[in-house]
């Protein structure tokens, strides 16, 4: 057990450190609460604006007269997002070990049962991000329907 | 890009200097007689001294010089100040006053003095410049996004790669920093092969995503979106099938050399490898051998499964989690499809209703 002296020494030696000074040291400490990194935005990505713009598009002209552009981008954008992350679940799913001959089921894998567990975590953690982001477009298309729906009723 | 940007800058403020001194230099083509002779006019304004005016003088045309030191010599004016405003005015009066009335040089003259100083090498230069510029950015879009993605994320690539690398979570791991920089092949791979599966889906036939769109039959650009999250789903429940019985199968073997550790060591090493991987692959001499020998311990080929299942039972318990969230995802869609097709059918009747003729009362009201 800490006596009161360590106690006391190390709570002092708490108050000196203040951090990373390096900026590699401070690059580092800025990624420590990183999950996957797929929530990163940038302000401005031009292909993906161009995307997100597209299908917007189609979202409007499958739908014409019935949701505006602001919606349509909203929808657009939260879909693309989920697309992203979908596509690196499929791509991570295709990285794990013993997955290259899913298809002809007689062979075994040889990798490590480790790296397979790890890569399984690392899937259902982005799984889960893969849900939210589902969430969100899904509460994008309600809330557009309940208000075109109360739009239609107050019509009336 | 900023150093190619910064270079080019550079280059053109030598240029425009080079311009500048070719404009006051008389023995150049792009000589320009007008500024020459203001600019001579500014400095002997300044000049205070004998010495300054004569620099100044030294500076200007000959044609000019030898005038002005023909018509207003030193000799004549009894101060400094006196000599520079007898020059200042000839100068006015012979040079800078017939030039003014001739108005502004035409563009062809303009264009002239450009040419002299604006090369066909100096005019290459500069377009080698702006080339290298964008050869830089798209490199840099590349190199640029992966490696700001420390701070940003800025682009698909760069998410993805951050997430291959996902490090550990232990403090101070320095690998954890270093996976983030994942090599540009496994980059590119894993975007390669998700576009690959893309085509795939776009490709005609009986795909799963063919089929689930065929059952839902999609009215709306919405719908599309809600079948490519079912299809999505489906696929990955399929591959999540066969992956949740991998790590058993691949356990089997181990499970064996445990249960029957006393039985095989007696065996010679190759022999009991090839006996065991016989076994593995489902050779029925193998088989009759091994169950003969776990019969001996009063154990069947079910333990063996049950053993190698408990060796792997978090790795399998872990598949079927991520399975289960995999079916949610996919009832969610289904749900969302429901919900969007209840609210259609809603504002149908209601369109009905309003465009129906409303049944008359009892008095006709």
């Amino acid at each position: 057990m800490a006596t009161e002296r360590q106690i006391a020494a190390n709570r002092a030696n708490a108050k000196k450190s203040t951090g990373p000074k390096s900026r590699a040291g401070k690059a580092r400490a800025s990624a420590n609460s990183r999950q996957h990194g797929l929530a990163a935005r940038v302000a401005l990505d031009r292909e993906r604006v161009e995307a997100a713009r597209q299908l917007a598009q189609e979202i409007m002209d499958s739908l014409p007269g019935q949701i505006d552009l602001a919606q349509a981008m909203a929808i657009a954008d939260a879909e693309l997002d989920l697309r992203e992350a979908r596509a690196v679940s499929n791509g991570l799913l295709a990285l794990l070990p013993g997955t290259e001959g899913l298809v002809d089921s007689g062979a075994i894998p040889t990798s490590s049962s480790n790296d397979f567990a790890v890569g399984v975590l690392q899937l259902k953690r982005i799984e889960r991000y893969v849900r939210r982001l589902q969430v969100k477009r899904d509460r994008l298309v309600r809330s557009w329907l309940l208000e075109r729906h109360v739009g239609g009723f107050a019509g009336k | 890009m900023a150093k190619a940007n910064w270079g080019k800058r550079r280059c053109q403020r030598f240029l425009q200097a080079r311009g500048t001194d070719a404009t006051y230099d008389p023995d150049h083509r792009a000589y320009d007689e007008t500024a020459a002779i203001e600019a001579l006019i500014l400095t002997l304004n300044r000049a205070k001294q004998d010495e300054e005016v004569v620099e100044a003088l030294q500076c200007a045309d000959a044609r000019v010089r030898e005038h002005l030191l023909r018509t207003c010599p030193r000799r004549n004016f009894a101060t400094t100040a006196e000599w520079v405003e007898g020059l200042r005015s000839e100068i006015f009066k012979r040079f800078l006053f017939p030039l003014m009335r001739l108005g502004p040089p035409p563009d062809e003259v303009l264009m002239h003095r450009s040419a002299a100083f604006l090369t066909d090498e100096v005019i290459a230069q500069q377009l080698k410049k702006p080339r290298q510029s964008s050869m830089q950015s798209s490199i840099g879009l590349w190199i640029g996004c992966c490696e700001s993605s420390k701070r940003s994320g800025s682009c698909r690539f760069a998410r993805c790669a951050n997430f291959i690398a996902l490090p550990s979570r232990k403090k101070g791991n320095r690998l954890r920093f270093q996976q983030r920089k994942t090599s540009m092949v496994e980059r590119v791979r894993l975007i390669k092969q998700d576009e690959d599966e893309d085509q795939d889906r776009a490709k005609p036939g009986p795909s799963i995503r063919c089929a689930i769109r065929n059952a839902i039959n999609p009215r709306d650009a919405i719908e599309e979106l809600y079948v490519d999250e079912l299809a999505d789903a489906a696929r990955l429940q399929a591959k999540l099938r066969d992956l949740g019985l991998r790590p058993i199968s691949t356990a089997l073997p181990d499970a064996l050399y445990e249960l029957l550790s006393d039985e095989l060591d007696g065996l010679d090493p190759s022999e009991r490898v090839n006996l065991v991987d016989a076994w593995s692959r489902g050779d029925p001499m193998a088989r009759s051998e091994i169950a003969a020998l776990l019969q001996r311990r009063g154990l069947t080929e079910e333990d063996v499964s049950a053993h190698a299942l408990l060796s792997v039972l978090p790795t399998v318990s872990a598949v079927e989690s991520f399975r289960s969230l995999v079916s949610s995802r996919r009832d969610k869609a289904l749900a969302g499809i429901a919900f969007r097709r209840q609210m259609v059918s809603q504002e149908q009747q209601l369109q009905r209703s309003l465009t129906l003729p409303r049944p008359r009362g009892k008095h006709g009201d």
